[in-house]
């Protein structure tokens, strides 16, 4: 009996203590100095386990049962075993998932989705609110013991006056202050972990204490309890199991394995031992100190029980043994102690498991119905007040409940419900960590079945107790149904009630989810988690990304969102934490890096509001964005192998895949085939241990030859085969299939094996064909000594491997060819190049080359004669040279004595002899000491159809193949066209230079001087004879002189003038022109010459003028002219003194006469007299005439119309024509233009031809005169058609005192002539005898009188 | 501030107990097992049966000793198991 204010105020000291141990608690972690991290603690506050049950309850059953009770403290030491592995998994999820209760584990690992999370609270609401219920009782039970000695309240006190009703509002405040706060997404609470663990101390020293004064103080020690014990009647089963019902194995196994479950799983245990966990690690520590804190706490149980028994205590009383006996025994301090502890013990449980479960119904029925309702919006910002009404509801129900419902039930029982009632979360909970094909559906079938079991199987019978439900149920079952009755469901008997619920609610539960999970099958966010909740602890593999996001929001928009839901701080805090777990700055990142912030944030919400209603969130937001999730395209996912293939197989393709890649590998490193051979052959030999391995090739004939090989022996390199259809070589080429033979068994001969070598027909043997898709190139074997070295899947691999080889070789083939053809057109483009080179050059560059672009030694070339009988050694390799020792070598070799490398010519074709040393009929054999020959290979050069040399090569490395022949031929060929071009151009040049010579004789024979200049004037071209009528030398004047120079002054221009102008000549023409040149000695040399325009391109580009000299002909033109002139004058007088005598001697005759016969006949006198008149008349025109004809004066000239002048001179002839009857023509043309001239000459010229013409028509006739415009002239023609004039007459008729006539003087056309040619015109004669004569003159027209004249 | 200690310190330890994981071997975890459940084993009948009688040491009963006897044996193997596991 203690004082009432004693004991409040013991009470409410001790909780104020506990506030402020919680509130230092707190404070500490918000400085950063936690004083929970630390792995004792996290051990001793795992003791939250122990509430006032344990206090209490365990005395209660220790005194009813024995030793049943240590089956709730041992089995939580037996599951301690597999915390290391169990428990850590379960933390590490929470931990990565912000996991803060168990619905919202479930709900996470279950699809996300939120009615398991909402089943599971519920189901947890209904065992635990009684369990806080019943601590609140105990509370307040144990309050009224110490004060009154009496334990349980009436049943009618109001609730104002139920002490138990202030505790709870107590603990709903302490809740509330130090587990809702504020809303922290981890859900840590030190300050609470903190009073836990301080608790945990007090209960133990508590009970300790006790014990010790029970075992020690009251009784003398454990052995003397234990012994009354046994020898108290009824009494000594309580040291026994197994007795009865009540402590039968069945039962001690249900209630241990009921305590695994729960140590786990009641919402405390879930909260202290995985969301407050600090570190991993701690578990380690738990493991053992735990058990050791149980072991300690319980080891006085049993002697406080039975002390209590063996006091008297009466067992129904027994939960209060530990108050009873210290105030019984006079130990009322003490009682205070343990009721501090009970205090604690309670304390600790209600406000853990309120928070906890508060966050529950939060996060599991609260928001997912808020968002079902889409009030999430207004809801969140009141998380926080709904959290903390929660927390005070959850107690008050818990009394209200406990008020109500249970008040007579004792502790023991609630806490076992309680117990069932969290173990239905087992088997959900093990398969969400343990087995990936859990669905929803199956925990939800479980879940549900089995919270229905438990319900209806054990609390319903309790309900049926406290007269909620009629008694017939429990009797007869619902409906009168006994097969379902609730503590004998579906009939099963024997077993005690909590035996009974834990089977059949386990055994539905169980079944339930195994069974509709494996019918069901797992959406794929429940596989996702499945993934990540079993796998947690295997290293993150990076998955193909499957999915991503549209139109992702920025971190920034992202952190703005979570600030409105969980805080600024909280959401600066988790950006920073994620930016570090990122390490990649969001300008970088990718689809996945958005994946992962969008899980992260979703995980951060669900600290704060559970993982249902956080993805529902976060999707919302996402999608109210436009981001939406699809699916990538996995570029690989139809390359990558199926997941069924095994293992086993798996690793064999990595094996075969790796050793292809390195085949790859080294045939990409080199160009050349001996490479690409050696580096498969090695692969085979190195990566696999293949020793015996070769690869052949075909040539253009058809064999095989070995051209790599491992394990072989060297001369198997010589072989050449051509494998037969029915051999296994030939049968490889021909199907283009790989094949794997066993050999070995029977010595097989014949044909199959044909080509085989012994190394390789010894086992088994792979052939792989060498191809690529159109063309075979070769076989790759492979040998194994033993029969069954290769199967059939390895013929895949070979035939990979093999193609591989195909294609490369096939490659490097075309490369080579390439490279050849580079190397040869260079050699022929060098070739073309040697323009000015020798023959001897070119035809050794040639042949270095031919050697050089077949890799041969040697070579030579030789000249093939005309008719291809002989062959002339041309030019040889510089090695031939060397190594050749034969001296004199013969340079002519008749065809007919030429072995093998004449052949080439014979046949007309190129030879290969690759096995120079082989017998062949075409050899002849060569001198010794001659360089020796392994192989060999010439062609002919053809030109058109005619072999012009051949050329050969030798002593290549390889055999000589159609490559070689082509590279060599294409470049023999050039040379010989580059020989010939160069014989050609040689001719070409010769025959130029021939040219110029005789260019040069011409000019230089010519009897012309031929004189050329340039557009400059300067002389360009000099001949001999120019010289010498010059009286230069060539030296002095070509390229010095000017042409002007040589000329007289002002003659060039003159030239150069008349030499554009038409008149003379033509365009560019100047033909006969007489000109003055300079003679070196400054005398004027007369020339007669005629010059021409030279033009390129219609460009003048100088002059050539032919000179000819005129000074001899200048002077017998002189000569002859003065011997004319002589001789005229000598006819002249002649002519006169004829025609003065005749008169002359009429005159003196008659004169005379008439003197002598004066006085005679006058009348024949006077005729005489007459005559002589009119020969004295006659003597005066003629002397007239010859006067005029001497004293020819200019003619004056003045423009005039020649046709009137010609029409007036006609009218003058009218009477004579009429005479003598000639018909006048007139055709005059019209058109004819003014001209000048002097019109009294000209009429007297008209008048004299037209008289001759007249009287050459004495017999009458046709006088035409014509006038006109002709080749740039004016003419007239006066012709007749009388008795012409004969072609001797006509040469002289020009002449002076010429006539044909009796009468005349001869001078008529002599003075015509004379006139015209004043007027710079001519006469022309054209007559012909006996038919008529043309006359006609011809005047220069206007034109010429427009060009300026110097004279 | 706390957070992030924390958060890196479980990070870093994230690593380091992968490694324990991994060190703390099979055979280790296979030890534990199989201890456990032959704890398990201990605490039921038969075993349980042969110490089920009324015979005492020291005053203490057979059966109540076993247990405890049981229990601290189980205690001493989590206790060597932690101690060699975080050793490493």
């Amino acid at each position: 009996m203690l004082d009432t204010g004693l004991v409040a105020a013991a009470a409410f000291g001790y909780l104020i203590l506990l506030f402020a141990i919680a509130y230092y608690g707190d404070r500490q972690r918000s400085r950063g100095r936690s004083i929970i991290a630390n792995p004792y603690i996290y051990a001793l506050s795992l003791a939250a386990y122990c509430t006032a049950w344990t206090f209490f309850g365990s005395v209660g059953k220790a005194a009813t049962s024995g030793v049943t009770f240590l089956t709730i403290y041992l089995g939580p030491t037996i599951i301690a075993f597999s915390w290391w592995f169990g428990l850590r998994k379960l933390l590490r999820i929470c931990k990565e998932n912000h996991l803060t209760t168990m619905s919202d584990f479930l709900a996470l690992r279950y699809g996300k989705g939120a009615f398991l999370g909402a089943l599971a609270t519920v189901g947890v609401l209904f065992a635990i609110t009684p369990y806080i219920g019943l601590q609140l009782k105990s509370i307040s039970g144990t309050f009224n013991i110490l004060i009154y000695q009496e334990a349980a309240p009436p049943l009618t006190m109001p609730i104002y006056q139920d002490t138990a009703f202030y505790v709870a509002l107590l603990l709903a405040m302490f809740g509330i202050l130090f587990g809702a706060r504020h809303l922290d997404p981890t859900e840590r609470h030190e300050g609470l972990v903190a009073v836990v663990v301080f608790e945990s101390i007090v209960e133990l020293l508590a009970f300790v204490s006790l014990g010790l004064l029970v075992t020690f103080g009251l009784f003398p020690g454990w052995g003397e309890i234990f012994t009354r014990i046994q020898q108290s009647p009824g009494l000594e089963q309580l040291l026994l199991v197994n007795t009865g019902p009540h402590n039968s194995y069945s039962l001690l196994l249900v209630l241990t394995l009921l305590a695994m479950g729960a140590i786990h799983f009641l919402p405390r245990m879930f909260h202290m031992a995985v969301v407050e966990n600090t570190d991993e690690r701690h578990i380690l520590t738990a493991i053992w100190l735990f058990p050791l804190y149980l072991l300690l706490i319980n080891l006085f149980v049993m002697p406080i029980a039975f002390g209590g028994l063996l006091l008297g205590l009466p067992p129904e009383q027994a939960d209060t043994f530990v108050l009873r006996i210290p105030l019984q025994t006079g130990h009322p301090y003490l009682a205070l102690l343990v009721f501090l502890g009970g205090l604690s013990a309670s304390t600790a449980m209600v406000a853990v498991a309120s928070i906890a479960v508060s966050t529950m119904v939060v996060n599991s029925l609260v928001m997912p119905l808020a968002i079902r309702l889409r009030l999430q919006e207004r809801i969140t910002p009141h998380l926080l007040t709904i959290k903390r009404s929660a927390i005070l509801l959850l107690i008050l129900l818990g009394y209200f409940g406990y008020h109500f419902l249970f008040p007579t039930v004792m502790l023991v029982d609630i806490g076992l419900i309680a117990f069932c009632g969290v173990m239905q979360l087992v088997p959900a909970m093990l398969g969400a960590l343990y087995w990936r094909e859990a669905t929803r559906w199956g925990a939800i079938a479980g879940l549900g079945s089995g919270f229905f079991l438990w319900g209806y199987t054990l609390v319903l019978p309790y309900f049926v107790e406290a007269g909620w439900f009629s008694p017939t149920l429990l009797a007869q079952g619902p409906f009168g149904l006994a097969f379902f009755k609730p503590t004998a469901f579906l009939g099963l008997t024997g077993l005690d009630k909590l035996s009974h619920t834990f089977f059949w609610s386990l055994l539905f539960n169980a079944g339930a989810f195994v069974g509709v999970s494996l019918i069901t099958t797992p959406s794929p966010v429940e596989e996702e988690q499945a993934r990540r909740f079993v796998g947690v602890f295997e290293q993150e593999r990076e998955l193909p990304l499957e999915k991503r996001y549209t139109s992702f929001p920025s971190l920034d928009h992202l952190t703005h969102f979570l600030e409105s839901l969980i805080g600024h701080r909280k959401a600066a805090a988790a950006r920073r934490a994620f930016l570090q777990e990122v390490a990649i700055p969001e300008s970088e990142w990718g689809d996945r890096e958005k994946l992962r912030l969008a899980g992260f944030v979703e995980r951060t919400l669900a600290g704060s509001i559970g993982p249902a209603a956080a993805r529902v969130i976060v999707e919302g937001y996402l999608s109210s964005l436009g981001s939406r999730m699809e699916d990538v395209f996995d570029l690989f996912s139809r390359i990558s192998s199926s997941l069924e293939e095994s293992e086993q197989q798996l690793r064999r393709r990595v094996a075969e895949l790796s050793v292809l890649f390195e085949a790859a590998r080294r045939l990409a490193y080199s160009p050349y085939i001996p490479d690409l051979l050696e580096g498969v052959l090695g692969v085979l030999e190195e990566q696999l241990g293949i020793e015996t391995c070769a690869v052949r090739l075909l040539d253009e004939r058809g064999y095989l030859h070995i051209k790599g090989s491992r394990g072989l022996p060297p001369e198997a390199r010589e072989q050449v085969v051509k494998p037969g259809p029915e051999s296994l070589l030939g049968q490889c080429l021909s199907n283009f299939t790989p094949q794997v033979v066993a050999l070995g068994d029977s010595p097989e001969t014949g044909p199959r094996l044909r080509g085989l070598l012994e190394e390789e027909i010894m086992g088994s043997l792979v052939l792989a064909p060498i191809a690529t898709e159109t063309v075979t190139l070769g076989v790759l074997t492979a040998a194994g000594s033993q029969k069954g070295f290769f199967t059939r899947e390895h013929v895949e691999f070979f035939q990979s491997l093999a193609g591989q080889l195909g294609l490369a070789v096939r490659t490097a083939n075309m490369e080579e060819a390439l490279r050849l053809d580079e190397s040869r057109l260079e050699a022929v483009w060098q070739l073309s190049r040697m323009a000015g080179a020798s023959l001897k050059e070119i035809t050794d560059f040639a042949m270095e080359e031919g050697v050089r672009l077949t890799k041969s030694k040697i070579g030579y070339l030789a000249f093939m004669n005309e008719d291809e009988t002989v062959l002339t050694m041309q030019a040889w390799s510089k090695t031939a040279m060397e190594e050749c020792i034969v001296v004199d070598k013969p340079l002519i070799y008749p065809l007919e004595t030429t072995g093998l490398w004449g052949e080439a010519v014979r046949q007309r074709r190129p030879i290969i002899t690759n096995d120079y040393a082989a017998a062949n009929p075409f050899k002849k054999g060569y001198p010794p000491g001659h360089v020796e020959v392994r192989r060999h290979l010439n062609i002919p050069v053809f030109d058109g159809d005619h072999i012009v040399a051949v050329a050969g090569v030798g002593n290549k490395d390889e055999e000589y193949d159609e490559s070689d022949v082509r590279q060599l031929t294409l470049l023999m060929n050039a040379m010989w066209w580059q020989i010939k071009r160069q014989r050609e151009e040689d001719a070409l040049a010769a025959e130029v230079e021939r040219g110029i010579y005789f260019q040069k004789l011409l000019i230089h024979t010519c009897m012309d001087g031929i004189v050329g200049n340039d557009m400059d004037g300067v002389i360009r071209t000099f001949n001999d004879t120019a010289a010498k009528i010059m009286g230069y030398e060539p030296g002095e004047v070509l390229g010095r002189m000017n042409i002007r120079d040589l000329y007289a002054p002002g003659q060039f221009r003159e030239i150069e003038a008349r030499i554009h102008d038409p008149f003379y000549g033509g365009e560019g023409v100047l033909e006969n022109y007489e000109s003055l040149i300079r003679h070196q000695d400054g005398s004027l040399v007369p020339v007669w010459l005629s010059a021409r325009l030279l033009k390129e391109n219609d460009r003048e580009i100088g002059m050539i003028a032919h000179i000819k000299d005129l000074r001899e002909r200048k002077r017998m033109e002189e000569e002859l002219l003065r011997s004319e002139r002589l001789a005229i004058l000598g006819k002249m007088a002649a002519h006169i003194s004829h025609e003065i005598k005749n008169p002359l001697m009429l005159i003196g005759g008659f004169a005379r006469q008439v003197l002598k016969d004066f006085a005679q006949d006058p009348q024949k006198n006077l005729e005489k007299l007459h005559i002589i008149v009119d020969e004295v008349k006659r003597l005066e025109e003629f002397l007239v005439e010859v006067g005029s004809y001497a004293k020819f004066s200019e003619p004056q000239k003045k423009p005039g119309n020649l046709n009137a002048l010609i029409q007036e001179t006609c009218q003058r002839l009218e009477p004579s024509l009429r005479e003598s009857k000639i018909n006048l023509a007139l055709a005059l043309d019209p058109g004819l233009p003014e001209t000048q001239f002097d019109p009294g000459h000209l009429r007297q010229v008209i008048l004299n031809i037209a008289k001759n013409a007249i009287e050459a028509m004495d017999t009458g006739g046709a006088l035409t005169i014509a006038t006109g415009l002709r080749t740039g002239r004016i003419f007239v023609t006066i012709g007749d058609t009388g008795v012409g004039i004969p072609p001797e007459v006509q040469e002289k008729i020009f002449q002076p005192f010429f006539s044909s006539k009796p009468k005349g003087s001869g001078l008529g056309l002599a003075i015509s002539q004379k006139i015209v040619q004043a007027h710079q015109g001519e006469i022309v004669i054209d007559s012909e005898p006996g038919k008529g004569t043309q006359v006609t003159i011809y005047l220069p027209a206007e034109s010429y009188t427009k060009l300026p004249s110097n004279k | 501030m706390v957070i992030n200690i924390t958060r890196n310190l479980r990070l870093a330890n994230k690593g380091r107990q992968e490694e324990i994981i991994m060190t703390a071997g099979t055979k280790k975890r296979k030890l534990l097992a199989l201890l456990g459940i032959f704890i398990f084993f201990l605490l039921n009948p038969p075993l349980m049966q042969t110490f089920n009688r009324e015979a005492s040491l020291g005053g203490i009963p057979a059966l109540v000793l076993y247990i405890h006897l049981v229990w601290i044996l189980a205690i001493a193997g989590l206790y060597a198991f932690s101690r060699s596991s975080s050793r490493e």
